[in-house]
């Protein structure tokens, strides 16, 4: 059944109308399939802890199952899944921190910025000096740029997915683009040869 | 593809597998959670009746002790009938 469905490239939303009418466990296993892998990647990356990052992907899918009936069809299934990945890593990172500091009033609160990041300062970062850079900004700003960048978010999708104003969005981004041009230079131009 | 989703597929490349039980685990809660609910839909009504009913006689006798202490009638009349007077 699962390599007919497969042959058939169903798409997230038939799959999940039929799994909603059938509650059957063929569909569910499909979707798993599907985006387990990406959300296990994802916890792990914001998460840093294997151990952890499976008890959040079991949590997260549970939550995304439960919710499906909710799922309205506004955004691609695949954005709704991710924006469920990251506010449930940022919610565990932020119980642990206990000081809820990781968007904390920064994003509304913030001074401007003279100078914009281009985009391509980022995007032309070698994939392992982009991790590092990753690796070494808060986690808050690394969610925003990834949303952006790697998922291609929409300003808008961000915002909505993150409960924040389109405005504080850009202004975090703006600020997460600089904090990691800074952690770039840092990093790898000023360091002693 | 931009370097931001390259880095994705090098780390999904060498991620350790996700423990297949994660799959049955969630499939397995969400079943418990659908039979739970139907138990629920089945008997919740049926729950809801029996509460209404005893809360009711409570009610009703509440009322027809509060009849009986003006002395009129007697206790063993049927509920919700007026007091009968005095024969004349």
């Amino acid at each position: 059944m699962e390599k007919i469905l497969q042959k058939m490239k169903i798409s997230d939303e038939e799959l999940i109308r039929h799994y909603l009418e059938t509650q059957n466990s063929r569909y569910f296993d499909q979707l798993y399939a599907k985006y387990s892998t990406k959300v296990f990647s994802k916890c792990i990356s914001l998460l840093k802890e294997e151990a952890a990052a499976q008890d959040a992907t079991q949590d997260i899918f549970l939550k995304i199952f439960l919710n499906l009936s909710k799922f309205g069809g506004k955004s691609k299934f695949s954005t709704w899944i991710y924006s469920i990945t990251y506010n449930y890593c940022i919610d565990l990172i932020r119980k642990k921190k206990k000081d809820g500091s990781i968007f904390s009033d920064e994003i509304e609160n913030a001074p401007d910025l003279a100078e914009e990041v281009p985009d391509s300062a980022l995007l032309e970062m070698e994939v392992k000096k982009l991790k590092i850079v990753l690796e070494n900004i808060p986690v808050g700003d690394k969610a925003v740029l990834l949303m952006k960048y790697q998922d291609d978010m929409s300003i808008k999708e961000i915002s909505d997915s993150l409960d924040k104003s389109e405005s504080a969005i850009k202004m975090k981004l703006k600020r997460a683009k600089h904090k990691a041009q800074k952690v770039y230079e840092d990093k790898f131009r000023q360091r002693p040869i | 593809m931009n370097n931001f989703q390259r880095l994705e597929e090098e780390e999904i490349d060498r991620l350790p597998d996700l423990p297949m039980g994660i799959a049955h685990n969630v499939n397995s809660t969400l079943g418990g959670m659908r039979t739970l609910g139907s138990i629920v839909e089945l008997y919740l009504a049926k729950i809801f009746d029996v509460v209404t009913m005893m809360a009711r006689g409570e009610a009703e006798q509440s009322s027809n002790s509060f009849g009986h202490t003006g002395g009129h009638g007697s206790p063993t009349e049927p509920k919700g009938e007026v007091p009968r007077g005095p024969k004349s």
